[in-house]
């Protein structure tokens, strides 16, 4: 290398970035120069890209002077120094003005270039051209794409793929040509040199550029996966194809047992991603359990494999798999527990959150014997995942408490950033709440904690837990003397905490404790902090008329029922932002509803165990494709059901007639009663009042020129406990109008279940479309018979939490059991529908996991208040199909047959 | 699980060297999060403390799948969605490794690469196009990236050292050295 050359790599052992104007100087003598120099050009132009790829940018009219000196480059025929100006010209065509001038240059190129920049030719002139000129290229592209040569064929594929945005109608004229393509098997030229492996990726390439011409058809989609499903070798193009294989499952499941055999072909294929894609394809989809095991056996082989990618592959699908269906995976524990000690620490972290998820609270001590032996090793983000797993672990197993709340203490002593005690802390508390046996432990130990911690936060959280819990305890006063240390020694926050929670000691019926709160309140009385102060005496206050108002100070120290805060807010808004004449009345907190504590802390314990359920739907919706909208519309349809069903009360509670009624107890959902697509739309809502029943017609005129004038239904009840009291109908009815009628109706005191069949009744005119105005005066009256409507029991039922099922259930005097044998293929469908039915609240089995055997139970209330359990066993077998056997437990005898011919 | 059905399967393409500043880098994603190069940047930075001297190979990293290799005093990244298939990424990695260590004459190291940057550059550009894997093999990328061109000067590598080799320079430098002093009288 001559003195000259090394100058210019002076500065690069700095490894310092070359100065921009410099680079831009150079670049403009030095390209504009006669003769080029090619050596020293392309050094030049790598520099310029080192700076563009630093995240450098020109602005647009020294961007344009580089791109036109560059595009003087064309004049010289070295071969290498023309593959990086196309590079130059890629990543400056986007900031530049005017590059639609070096077209002609690169399209002779694409045309007779040297084979060694042909390609970077086509790929540049993708990005080089706009919409208009795309046509013109048709025929270079059409030769470039079934060239001989895979990597030209690779890039004018590629190419066509960038300009689908801009030019599909164009590129869709290629399709024969793509087909082609993607059938061809291309060999690199042998030159004699080096021996060249053939990738084949032209056929990734031809496969995708294919599916996006035709994806919206899935029939052709079909035909494609049948086509190709055998004749790709490429491993990246098969798992492309597996990916559009997983589309049409998905949008109809009952195509997978046609589709598995080509599944399980990938399954055992030679090349590992393959593998990978159809397992990942298997696992999401509603597959025989025969099916799901080929797929876990497969991944027992990856998990075994040398490469770190495979087996974090394998752990993190596993991982998946057991937030959902834990008990699938078991057989693949043991390999499990060896990654436990991989050197990759997030394949150990998924290795063991899978672990906690399938264990069974046989080996679930065990397991966190050796989870606890590792876990100084990791950092705390890794900590944190793990503590969460253990406590969720912990509601699951509430017999293993002792191991996880010793795993959990250990943790809490070890050193650690706020986020790593606070995920403990968390833990202890769900402990403490949702594991009675554990409380005296897990306080105890709290206490210990907050001697020495010095998160404030943590502090006042810990305090208050141990207000609200402590005085529940055996030996109160152990607890007393770690709070008043906290009074003594820490800053004035948590000396506030600190009284509020010796305030609710001194409400336990003990005189000597009510003392000794007493006297130390009295000490506190004289802190520095007016806040501190202001508490002690408050409480003081109260403390003295302890005996005077006792219930009131219950009240405040530990209300019996908190509000749902969301309905709440709710309310709260809608008062606020309603009219001015609202504030006549004050807010009555009376509509908010409230939960008593065991009401709560179920509703809490249910949103906890299910939210690992939770987390893996909204995952995918960091990725935005279709997925997404599924979990979200389910959830979005629930909220504007509710929000009508709120609507409609609104509506209800305006009308002068049922305003002697009382409150609504109940309002169903929205029950349709004709199909979509009739003339007439209707459908009704049952609102159960004090004394009567409500039928609410939303009707629908679907017609173009026809208007309806006094609309109304005839109801007729078959049970004769039902009388008819009025009916308000519509007076008119414009065409694609819609309009309410409501039947009135008595209701016996008890629960009582009819159908009533109704017939809408109305004068009908034709009328202008337009103008709405009737064409005839006359009209003809007619009926119009519309479906039966059934008062269910699940009208009479409201749905409501329990803290404790099973106790509740065997409290319940009257009892009625049925069997019987359901027409359906899916438990999870009937599941469903008893749900919707009977709106009880599902308390456990709301998923079926097994598809041969599952157990639903459910709680609700009547509107009389008569509490209502049911257990639910579902047993599937290839012989009888689903048999169900319900065993309904109530307070009223009546309402347990009720709610049991309900169900059947 | 959402899959995704198009070619764009590579979010970025990065090299940094040990102390987390780019030696190469390109965004193909139009992600909001990558927006700007200040927001590249400063993942990148917390990429780097994340990875460097930890020889984990992948990872999840804020919703994204990395994939990196670290060699000598430079980080090779690729960065995908977290539903790519981690096992053909990772083949991707290694072969432009292989490719890497064919350019550099088996040194990978920041000088190395920054000596040879035009055949880096111009391999990863055959490796990737914007954000579309373009070929995955190791002998076919080799074959794709071109040397720097020799200068049409004598250089090196045509310098003949046998006897009559050095003859003739003797002959040439004879020539020109009596024409510049012809040029010079």
């Amino acid at each position: 290398m001559s003195t000259h050359t090394y100058k210019k790599f002076e500065d690069i052992d700095s490894g310092a970035l070359p100065d921009k104007m410099t680079v831009f100087q150079d670049c403009l003598s030095t390209f504009n120069a006669s003769p080029v120099d090619a050596k020293k050009s392309r050094v030049l132009i790598a520099r310029l890209l080192r700076l563009l790829y630093n995240g450098e940018t020109f602005p647009t009219q020294e961007a344009t002077t580089l791109f036109f000196s560059i595009s003087k480059l064309f004049q010289h025929r070295d071969s290498s120094l023309r593959q990086i100006v196309y590079l130059a010209i890629k990543e400056l065509a986007s900031i530049s003005d005017d590059v639609l001038m070096v077209t002609s240059s690169i399209m002779k190129d694409v045309q007779n270039g040297d084979i060694i920049y042909k390609p970077n030719a086509i790929r540049t002139l993708a990005r080089v051209i706009d919409g208009s000129t795309v046509h013109a290229t048709d025929r270079l592209m059409t030769n470039a794409i079934v060239d001989k040569h895979p990597s030209v064929s690779s890039a004018a594929l590629v190419a066509s793929y960038h300009l689908l945005p801009i030019a599909k109608d164009v590129v869709k004229r290629w399709t024969n040509e793509v087909q082609e393509a993607a059938l061809a098997i291309k060999n690199f030229p042998n030159t004699g040199e080096n021996y060249v492996n053939d990738s084949l990726i032209s056929q990734y390439h031809a496969i995708g550029l294919l599916y996006s011409l035709r994806n919206h058809d899935k029939i052709a989609l079909r035909k494609i996966i049948q086509q190709f499903s055998k004749s790709l070798r490429n491993p990246l193009a098969v798992c492309q194809l597996i990916r559009y294989v997983n589309e049409i499952l998905v949008s109809d499941n009952s195509l997978i047992s046609a589709f598995f055999p080509l599944l399980q072909d990938w399954l055992t294929d030679r090349n590992h991603s393959i593998n990978l894609e159809a397992i990942k394809v298997i696992v999401s989809l509603p597959v025989t359990n025969e099916q799901f095991n080929a797929a876990v056996v497969r991944l027992q082989f990856l998990l075994g494999s040398p490469k770190v990618v495979s087996r974090f592959a394998a752990v993190r699908i596993l991982n998946r798999i057991s937030l959902k269906n834990p008990e699938k995976i078991v057989a693949v524990n043991a390999e499990l527990e060896s990654l436990i000690s991989d050197p990759n620490r997030s394949i150990t972290t998924y290795a063991i959150t899978t672990l906690l998820k399938t264990g069974s609270s046989e080996n679930i001590e065990r397991l966190i014997k050796v989870v606890s032996k590792f876990i100084n090793e990791i950092s705390d983000e890794f900590k944190i995942i793990i503590i969460d797993a253990v406590k969720t672990l912990s509601l699951k197993f509430p017999t293993n408490y002792q191991s996880m709340l010793q795993f959990l203490v250990e943790m809490l002593n070890d050193e650690g950033g706020f986020e790593f005690k606070n995920a403990i802390v968390e833990a202890l508390f769900d402990l403490i709440h949702f594991v009675p046996e554990s409380r005296d432990l897990a306080l105890e130990n709290l206490c210990e904690f907050i001697e020495d911690c010095e998160y404030t936060e943590l502090l006042v959280r810990i305090l208050n837990i141990l207000g609200n819990e402590g005085p529940k305890t055996s030996n109160p006063t152990l607890y007393i003397r770690h709070i008043y240390n906290r009074v003594v020694l820490e800053n004035s926050i948590i000396r506030s905490a600190a009284v509020i929670a010796l305030t609710k000691f001194a409400l336990i019926d003990d005189a000597s404790i009510n003392k000794s709160i007493k006297i130390l309140l009295q000490r506190i009385v004289t802190d520095i902090d007016d806040e501190v102060r202001d508490r002690a005496i408050i409480s003081l206050k109260f403390l003295e008329n302890l005996d005077s108002n006792k219930a009131e100070v219950l009240e405040l120290a530990k209300p019996e029922y908190v509000y749902d805060l969301s309905a709440l807010e709710h309310k709260l808004t809608t008062y606020l932002s309603g009219e001015t004449s609202n504030f006549v009345t004050p807010f009555d907190i009376q509509i908010v509803p409230k939960y008593s504590e065991g009401e709560f802390r179920a509703i809490e314990l249910q949103a906890k165990t299910s939210k690992l359920e939770n987390v893996t739907k909204e995952k995918p919706t960091h990725n935005n494709h279709q997925n997404k909208a599924e979990p979200k519309s389910t959830l979005e349809a629930s909220q504007t059901n509710e929000l009508s069903k709120q609507q409609y009360l609104q509506e209800l509670a305006s009308i002068p007639e049922f305003e002697s009624y009382g409150p609504v107890l109940h309002t169903s959902s929205i029950v349709e009663l004709t199909e979509k697509e009739t003339e007439f739309i209707v459908d009704s809502i049952k609102h159960i009042f004090k004394e009567h029943v409500v039928l609410q017609f939303n009707i629908e005129n679907t017609l173009e020129d026809v208007l309806l004038e006094l609309v109304s239904v005839i109801s007729q009840p078959e049970s004769e406990s039902f009388a008819e009291e009025f009916i308000l109908s519509i007076d008119k009815l414009a065409p694609n109008g819609k309009g309410t009628v409501y039947v009135s109706f008595t209701r016996p005191d008890e629960v009582e279940t009819t159908t009533f069949t109704n017939t809408l009744s109305f004068t009908s005119k034709e009328c202008d479309s337009k103008t709405l105005e009737p064409l005839d005066d006359q009209g003809f009256e007619d009926e119009y018979q519309i479906e039966e409507l059934s008062l269910s029991p699940g009208d009479f039922l409201i749905p409501s939490m329990v803290g404790n099922f099973d106790h509740i259930f065997d409290e319940l005097a009257t009892e009625s059991i049925g069997t019987l044998a359901v027409d359906s293929d899916s438990i999870q469908d009937i599941v469903d529908q008893i749900i919707a039915n009977l709106s009880l609240h599902p308390l456990e089995g709301k998923l079926v996991i097994n598809d041969s055997s599952h157990l639903l139970k459910l709680f609700g209330k009547s509107i009389n208040n008569e509490r209502v359990a049911i257990i639910v066993k579902f047993v599937k077998s290839s012989k009888n199909g689903i048999t169900l056997k319900a065993h309904v437990k109530s307070d009223h005898e009546q309402l347990a047959e009720l709610v049991l011919e309900g169900i059947a | 699980m959402s899959k995704n059905l198009s070619l764009y399967s590579i979010d970025s393409f990065l090299i940094l060297d040990n102390e987390g500043s780019r030696l190469y880098a390109k965004y193909y994603s139009q992600d909001e999060e990558f927006k700007t190069v200040k927001l590249q940047k400063s993942f990148e930075s917390k990429l780097f403390t994340k990875t460097t001297k930890q020889n984990f190979e992948i990872l999840i990293f804020e919703n994204k799948l990395i994939i990196y290799k670290e060699i000598a005093d430079i980080i090779i990244y690729i960065i995908s969605g977290l539903e790519e298939n981690e096992i053909y990424l990772y083949d991707l990695l290694s072969s432009f490794k292989d490719t890497l260590n064919n350019i550099t004459n088996g040194g990978i190291d920041k000088k190395s690469i920054l000596e040879n940057y035009d055949k880096v550059v111009i391999t990863i550009d055959e490796l990737i196009d914007n954000g579309i894997i373009l070929e995955t093999e190791s002998s076919a990328l080799n074959q794709r990236t071109s040397n720097t061109p020799t200068n049409e000067t004598p250089s090196l590598k045509n310098i003949d050292l046998s006897e009559k080799g050095l003859f003739n320079a003797f002959n040439f430098a004879r020539g020109k050295i009596a024409e510049r002093l012809q040029q010079g009288l």
